[in-house]
């Protein structure tokens, strides 16, 4: 299986260069489209749903970081000239996967994607080990629960209390005082999965509740599971699930 | 500026000290002075008194003794057959065996203590009349209505046993031969059947009781007294004699003569029996004396507390100024290092604990002074960096991204060496740009200088041989920025570009024993003679400033722990040996 890949970068002989360069099928990947504006590069992505997303800071219309921030991206790599401090904290914030610096080597660029798939490979090992394990609690995707940590019982209390917000590691680790990195690993260690696995999956558990009411469509149930777009929401049910929400749904009332 | 005098310290150390001075004075003092008034004044007192109870006692044994032995004799006396047998005849003629007799009889009782005491022989008749000394008339029995009266003395004691002698001071008088009589023994003499016949006395001078008692002069007076006729006389001052009202300090005893001793307002006095005798004996002590040492105590005392206390004051002066000197002077130091003067100084003090606050502050200053230092440094080369980019005009993102765009055109067009070198100098440029944070890597460092030789090598082509070594141990070790690239580039700059034919450099970072050695190593044109600097301080005013920069800053990261030599040989080569502790060494490990 290859992952999705979105390109956004303004100068067309630089984004020409990349593209030809960099041998996407080699790493397990596969290019869907490039964008030379943050706009055009916003719409392509909500449109394309992509694994990862490889994006400049300054663009036209609006800025790679914004862009980022409205889309449900989960990992993205940042390529510019800029090296400001502000910046790079905002990259982090929105959890970048890295951030090279131009004029980019094109092997750099090669080992940091190759990386980067290796990361979501194991984040996949890791959903589907959930999936194959036995619910206690009647649920989907059994999640654990009740681990000894005050801090992340604490942190799950926090999810089951707030998943329909669009919450995040950063708004958990502000509400339990703690940095988001120490929470991250903590919670890592702990429970066997990332933090935003474990949201997602509470959330995918949740709307497989709501999908039960047949008076919701699916795009109210997104919403009201604190997913950002219908698309993403699909993307990851699917991701868990393995089947669409529709047909998952289409399925259980067959039944 | 005139720094504040610390006033408050002054005042408080000193006064404090005073305090504490005088409260170890006054202490030891006051408990002292309490004992001897509540227990000392009292011992005093019981003292004197048995001195004065002893010393009365042992002259009334005295004056007792001297009575005893002197009515020994008038029993002698009186009882002789001889003067018996004078007596009975009534007649005494001179110039007779009988006459002759009698007088040696009486002057060997008397032992010739003549100038003590007076014999007196006189018969009822007043025919007989004989004395060791001129006859006194009192005794003249032929002549009445004297004052002293043998026989109205004697019948005035009726409890007396007629034959017994009566010892009398009432006979206080001047004899004939100028001495004061002070006491009387009388005695009758009587014949075989009982008829008394005439007396015997024996007046007893003065001088015989008088140089026997006080011998140790430490009575004022002593009192020899008669209680039933209330006659008393001194046996000091023997010319005072007479009724009791003669005396005052008799009137105190009011009546009562047992055996003790009393205190007067100005004296303390004792009085005991005389044995065998009626009389008694009174001394006294005059209390003046005692009561002068206590004074002199007081004054001594006075003198003590007086000089203590300027002891005191000059010791807590002393002591104050010098603990508040070497404050005073530190808080001068701290305004002046205030007011931007960093200039150390010695210290002075001879106290330890100053010495040792001065000496940190002296470290403390030097520190600042090289901290102040770095920052100058930096800032300066803040400064310089903006210069230069104000100069060039330039964004620096417009660089890196026209060199993004050239690498992307090389790429296009298959020019890989364009690529390369555009690629290796964008990293380059970055990382002597980037001043965000002043240490890094070794791996980064060496990441620099491979970009470096990469770009160089595409200059010179075959001709420079390089080898670059980074033992894995070392890679996470952080240093300052730029100190291996600065001195590589020098090595190809001045030692290689000189130099015809093959150019070889080495560049080795190492670990053992817990140090970090940097080599870098050439066999360029070297240093000519004597232009290589001793003392690598020098560099600073010499034309070398890379090299002096990269061994200023790893001065001051490392300080002592650093060493760094420059070794060359003229047309040899050259090699710069740096090493340091891997102070991070357990940091890295756990990472």
């Amino acid at each position: 299986m290859s992952y999705s890949v979105v390109f956004v970068e303004d100068e067309q002989i630089v984004r020409e260069e990349i593209v030809s360069s960099i041998r996407w099928e080699l790493l397990g990947l596969n290019l869907v489209g490039t964008a030379s504006d943050g706009l055009e590069g916003e719409q392509l992505i909500k449109r394309t749903e992509p694994d990862i997303v490889i994006t400049d800071i300054r663009l036209p219309a609006q800025d790679g970081l914004t862009m980022l921030s409205h889309c449900p991206v989960n990992h993205a790599v940042i390529l510019t000239g800029h090296t400001d401090f502000n910046y790079m904290k905002q990259a982090i914030r929105l959890g970048v996967f890295d951030y090279l610096l131009k004029p980019v080597d094109d092997e750099e660029l090669e080992e940091t994607l190759a990386a980067l798939v290796k990361k979501i490979q194991e984040e996949d090992k890791d959903v589907e080990q959930l999936r194959s394990r036995e619910s206690t609690v009647g649920e989907l995707i059994p999640l654990p629960r009740g681990v000894n940590n005050h801090v992340i019982d604490a942190t799950i209390a926090f999810i089951s209390d707030n998943f329909h917000e669009p919450v995040g590691l950063q708004e958990a680790a502000a509400y339990l005082e703690l940095s988001e990195s120490h929470l991250s690993r903590l919670f890592k260690e702990v429970t066997g999965l990332n933090f935003l696995q474990y949201l997602n999956a509470w959330r995918v558990n949740k709307s497989v509740e709501m999908m039960k009411d047949p008076k919701k469509n699916i795009s109210e149930i997104a919403t009201s599971c604190g997913f950002p777009t219908p698309g993403y929401f699909a993307k990851i049910f699917k991701r868990f699930i393995g089947k669409t929400p529709s047909q998952f749904r289409d399925e259980m009332s067959a039944l | 500026m005139k720094p504040r005098l610390p006033f408050w310290i002054t005042k408080t150390l000193f006064s404090r000290l005073l305090l504490y001075f005088l409260i170890v004075l006054i202490v030891p003092l006051g408990l002292f002075s309490a004992y001897y008034a509540l227990i000392g004044g009292r011992n005093q007192e019981r003292y004197l008194k048995n001195q004065t109870m002893n010393l009365v006692y042992n002259d009334a044994t005295k004056v007792a003794d001297i009575l005893e032995s002197y009515r020994h004799k008038a029993y002698q006396l009186s009882t002789h057959p001889l003067v018996v047998q004078i007596m009975e005849d009534d007649l005494l003629l001179p110039n007779t065996d009988e006459s002759r007799d009698l007088y040696q009889l009486l002057f060997s009782t008397m032992r010739g203590d003549t100038y003590l005491a007076s014999a007196n022989l006189v018969s009822n008749s007043g025919k007989v009349r004989l004395s060791t000394h001129t006859f006194p008339e009192v005794y003249d029995l032929r002549y009445h209505g004297n004052d002293w009266d043998v026989s109205s003395i004697i019948s005035q004691n009726p409890n007396v046993s007629p034959t017994a002698s009566i010892i009398s001071i009432r006979g206080h008088r001047l004899a004939e031969n100028g001495r004061q009589v002070i006491a009387s023994i009388l005695r009758r003499i009587y014949d075989g059947v009982g008829t008394n016949l005439g007396y015997l006395v024996i007046d007893i001078y003065a001088d015989a009781l008088a140089n026997q008692v006080n011998t140790e002069r430490l009575l004022n007076d002593v009192l020899l007294f008669e209680t039933n006729s209330f006659y008393a006389t001194s046996l000091v001052h023997t010319e005072q004699f007479g009724t009791f009202d003669k005396f005052p300090v008799l009137a105190e005893l009011k009546g009562d003569y047992s055996r003790r001793a009393l205190q007067t307002p100005t004296s303390v006095a004792s009085i005991t029996p005389v044995q065998g005798t009626g009389l008694h004996l009174a001394g006294s002590i005059n209390s003046a004396p005692f009561e002068e040492s206590l004074d002199r105590w007081l004054y001594a005392f006075s003198i003590t507390m007086g000089v203590g206390l300027l002891l005191a004051m000059i010791l807590s002066f002393l002591f104050s100024r010098s603990i508040v000197r070497p404050i005073r002077n530190l808080a001068f130091r701290m305004a002046e290092v205030e007011a931007g003067n960093l200039q150390t100084k010695e210290t002075n003090s001879t106290i330890g604990e100053f010495v040792q606050l001065e000496h940190s502050f002296n470290v403390m200053v030097r520190q600042i002074v090289s901290l102040l230092e770095l920052t100058r440094e930096e800032q300066e080369k803040v400064s310089e960096a903006e210069r230069k980019a104000l100069e060039s005009q330039m964004n620096p993102h417009f660089l890196f991204n026209t060199l993004n765009t050239i690498k992307a055109l090389a790429k296009l067009h298959g020019e890989t060496d364009i690529y390369t070198i555009t690629v290796k100098l964008g990293k380059l440029l970055r990382s002597t740009i980037d001043n965000r944070e002043s240490e890094c890597k070794l791996s980064e460092s060496m990441a620099l200088i491979d970009s470096y030789l990469t770009i160089q090598k595409l200059r010179f082509g075959d001709k420079l041989k390089t080898t670059v070594y980074l033992d894995p141990s070392c890679s996470e070790v952080k240093t300052p920025k730029l100190i291996i690239q600065p001195l590589v580039e020098n090595s190809i700059i001045h030692g290689l570009e000189p130099k015809i034919g093959e150019w070889i450099l080495e560049v080795r970072v190492e670990k053992m024993d817990g140090r970090i050695f940097i080599t870098i190593r050439d066999n360029g044109v070297g240093f000519s003679e004597g232009t290589l600097p001793e003392d690598l301080d020098e560099l600073a005013n010499s034309t070398h400033v890379g090299v002096y920069n990269v061994y200023r800053r790893l001065a001051l990261r490392y300080g002592r722990k650093m060493t760094f030599s420059i070794t060359s040989q003229p047309g040899k080569g050259t090699q710069v040996l740096i090493s340091f502790p891997d102070d991070q060494g357990d940091k890295g490990s756990d990472r």
